[in-house]
């Protein structure tokens, strides 16, 4: 029989140990009370909503008489829109017609990456984004003169063609390329024919003056006739939260009513309390606890599988984390959660299966030869089933990804109300779990743990028949 | 090819399927559900709390129970607190869409609770217009469903491509199903995010079992001195000593999330073990040995 390098079990164990440690744990360095996470592990994971304590800011919109139904479903579909502009996918919003309020929900937890203060602040303002002639100013701060008079843009006439920063000294200065369209593009030339005919054989220059929201943000110098409707705006005070706003001002329509954060309530998750720590810590004794079981039902195969479960875990973990901070990570629900069981169930069978098929072929073949033909019987079907899981799970995630995904770009619109409001984030979350566990469940507790295996029994130690579960006496 | 795929007599498993139908839906009618607020949207009441009052004296729980004995509907009651003030309140969420009696919360708080001084409740609606929890879950449901009869479908096209398989692959996904629902039921939980999740996991698992199992019972070899019957016999005793394995390996877990979700506290280790046990139990029952040996045995007679 064809020999199998000892060295595989060695590796294959060693890798999923490692992996599991660095996935389920992460690398954290502590410095006073400060603990800076070097490699993400499962306290990193971004909780959802259902998981984790949440914010709910009650947005009362700023008016004197009560709004209707309409105008109040167009704000928050608008403010639906901004919240997914900055990359906020786990959200509940809703209005409240009675008291002409909107309320959104989002996580709230030190795994969160957006500043809950900086959403509240902004998310209601009417968003209004306009580019006057000059810059001109009361006391107040409001425009006067020609700049009240004379709005060369607004929002539905603006794009922002490219965003860039560069550190000078200390300080930090960000540079928007604005490109502007139809009559703009046309005032924009008429205004800078204007200065520069003003402006000939002195050495005066005339600007172009920015506002959000009826706040002056910055200036452009205008020295030559700007044909083609593009302008740079570069300060050194314009703040990330301000790029952020203009971002998300220019891509979402204007508020027809600014509303005002009247609370901030925090929230526990619903029935969630102490969920993290909990499932943490069940994870953690149910893996010895199953490791224990093989162990003493299937011996060294059932370690293998432990093994093999540990790797795969570790790895789940990781991409849910976004391991090595490259990646994002993904927001882990009650529903990722199914999808994680739903996966392991899948894939732990499979691996039960092999240690089954190996212990039955003891009976009347050598341990080299049961863990092979084991091997053969189980990794067909299962890598079919596998597979099939894998592509549909992609499919599902991709479909129903919130924000880009083709379901909520292309379908969601042509849905009439209520179903239009839904919000299909926890079913790509289903599919995202149950594609992770089986891609890993298959690397490691299909694939990994039966060349382990195949490669102890190589071991002249490791050549009874009964170390794989088999019987004493054959 | 076996015995099992070259059957004839196809009303006797005609009427042994529009049996086990009934049985499903009868199971499935029965279950009566209370509504949670996590699936029916809800509306909330606030009661600010006073400065003075010390939160930590405040037992959420005993209020919550009063308060649905006095309103006879289910509530679930939080403090929260408001950041911008540093105001602690009182949340109480009510399912449904119906109005709240705040005159009976206000006497409640007034009679039992007067050292909190509450001075004034406000009602806000979430989800009146069908709100996210209500929506997604309903949604989730069906696209749970969705996404496990394409893979049922998937794989059936590739491996079996017999209407007979995919009969019992639906008949052992309806009875896990109702199997779950009943569970739910008997132990008085409500239809929330979790009984779904847990229908969609009993649905994709028992059909993956089952697949397995026609699989096997498909490529039974009948040696000569033998029937069908004894020979797939045999083979769901293998099949089932597999799974007996896994169940056991579940139950493990199971205990282990009972422990650690009394220890801590936390609710949602125990709702887990409920579901994972259910489904994995449900499937066990239906997927490898009842309907599979029930189909057999029809094939034998």
């Amino acid at each position: 029989m064809k020999k199998f390098p000892k060295s595989v079990v060695v590796c294959v164990c060693v890798v999923s140990i490692v992996v599991f440690i660095v996935g389920f744990f992460g690398i954290t360095s502590t410095y006073g009370d400060i603990r800076t996470a070097k490699i993400y592990g499962n306290e990193e994971i971004q909780l959802g909503l259902d998981l984790e304590q949440t914010v709910e800011l009650i947005l009362k919109a700023d008016s004197d008489t009560a709004v209707d139904e309409n105008t109040l479903n167009t704000c928050k579909a608008i403010i639906e829109k901004r919240i997914q502009t900055v990359n906020i996918s786990e959200y509940e919003i809703y209005t409240d017609l009675e008291n002409s309020s909107i309320i959104l929900r989002l996580p709230m937890g030190a795994t969160s990456f957006y500043d809950t203060s900086y959403v509240a602040s902004y998310i209601g303002k009417t968003g209004l984004f306009e580019i006057r002639e000059s810059d001109s100013a009361d006391v107040d701060g409001n425009p006067t003169g020609v700049t009240a008079q004379n709005v060369i843009a607004t929002n539905k006439d603006i794009t922002i063609s490219a965003i860039s920063g560069s550190p000078i000294m200390d300080m930090f200065s960000y540079r928007l390329d604005f490109a502007l369209k139809g009559d703009a593009k046309a005032a924009l030339k008429a205004v800078s024919e204007k200065f520069v005919q003003k402006n000939e054989g002195t050495k005066d220059v005339d600007v172009v003056s920015y506002w959000l929201d009826g706040e002056k943000i910055g200036t452009t110098k205008v020295e030559s006739v700007m044909e083609k409707g593009v302008l740079t705006l570069q300060s050194m005070t314009i703040s990330s939260n301000d790029i952020q706003t203009i971002t998300m001002a220019l891509e979402t329509n204007t508020l027809p009513m600014s509303f005002k954060c009247s609370e901030v309530l925090s929230e526990k998750a619903y029935g969630a309390e102490n969920a993290a720590k909990a499932l943490s810590a069940a994870l953690l004794i149910s893996l010895a606890a199953l490791f224990v079981y093989f162990s003493i039902k299937y011996r060294l195969a059932g370690i293998l599988l432990g093994v093999g479960i540990l790797g795969a875990v570790g790895c789940v973990f990781g991409a849910f984390s976004g391991l090595f901070s490259v990646y994002s990570g993904t927001y882990f629900t009650v529903a990722s959660m199914m999808g994680l069981c739903t996966g392991l169930f899948i894939v732990v069978k499979q691996g039960i299966d092999y240690c089954e098929e190996v212990k039955q072929s003891l009976e009347t073949s050598s341990v080299q030869k049961a863990s092979l033909f084991a091997f053969s019987e189980t990794w067909k079907t299962s890598l079919k089933i596998n597979v099939a899981v894998f592509i549909v799970s992609l499919a599902v995630k991709v479909f129903f990804a919130p924000n880009s995904g083709m379901f909520v770009k292309h379908i969601v619109p042509m849905l009439a109300s209520p179903l239009s409001t839904l919000n299909f984030a926890n079913v790509a979350l289903f599919a995202t779990a149950l594609m992770y566990t089986v891609l890993f469940g298959t690397l490691f507790i299909l694939f990994g743990s039966a060349i382990a295996t195949r490669s102890a029994a190589e071991y002249k130690c490791f050549k009874k028949p009964v170390l794989f579960g088999g019987n004493k006496n054959v | 090819m076996s015995k099992f795929n070259a059957i004839k007599n196809k009303s006797k498993v005609i009427v042994a399927s529009l049996l086990i139908l009934a049985v499903c839906l009868a199971c499935v009618f029965i279950v009566g559900f209370s509504a949670s607020p996590q699936t029916s949207g809800y509306k909330t009441v606030y009661a600010p709390i006073s400065v003075y009052y010390d939160v930590k004296l405040f037992d959420a729980a005993k209020f919550q129970g009063e308060l649905s004995e006095a309103l006879g509907t289910e509530v679930s009651v939080t403090v929260s607190k408001d950041l911008k003030s540093s105001f602690n309140f009182l949340r109480m969420g009510f399912p449904g869409q119906g109005s709240v009696d705040t005159v009976k919360i206000q006497a409640l708080l007034d009679s039992s609770y007067s050292e909190m001084d509450i001075k004034e409740l406000s009602v806000a609606n979430h989800g009146s217009y069908f709100g996210r929890a209500d929506i997604t879950a309903l949604a989730l449901a069906a696209s749970f469903l969705l996404l496990a009869a394409i893979i049922v479908i998937f794989l059936l096209v590739r491996t079996h491509g017999s209407f007979k398989s995919l009969l019992i692959v639906l008949l052992s996904c309806a009875i896990s199903v109702s199997f779950v629902l009943a569970v739910y039921s008997l132990a008085r939980l409500s239809l929330d995010i979790w009984a779904i999740v847990a229908v969609a996991a009993a649905f994709i698992l028992s059909a993956f079992s089952s697949i397995e199992t026609i699989s096997m019972l498909s490529s039974v070899k009948i040696p000569k001195s033998s029937s069908f019957e004894v020979a797939a016999g045999a083979v769901l005793i293998k099949n089932n000593k597999r799974h007996l394995a896994l169940i056991i390996g579940v139950f493990i877990v199971a205990a282990v999330l009972v422990a650690v979700g009394v220890f801590y506290p936390s609710q949602l280790c125990v709702r887990l073990a409920v579901v994972i046990l259910s489904v994995a139990v449900s499937v066990l029952i239906t997927a490898t040995a009842t309907i599979p040996a029930l189909f057999a045995s029809i094939i034998a007679k």
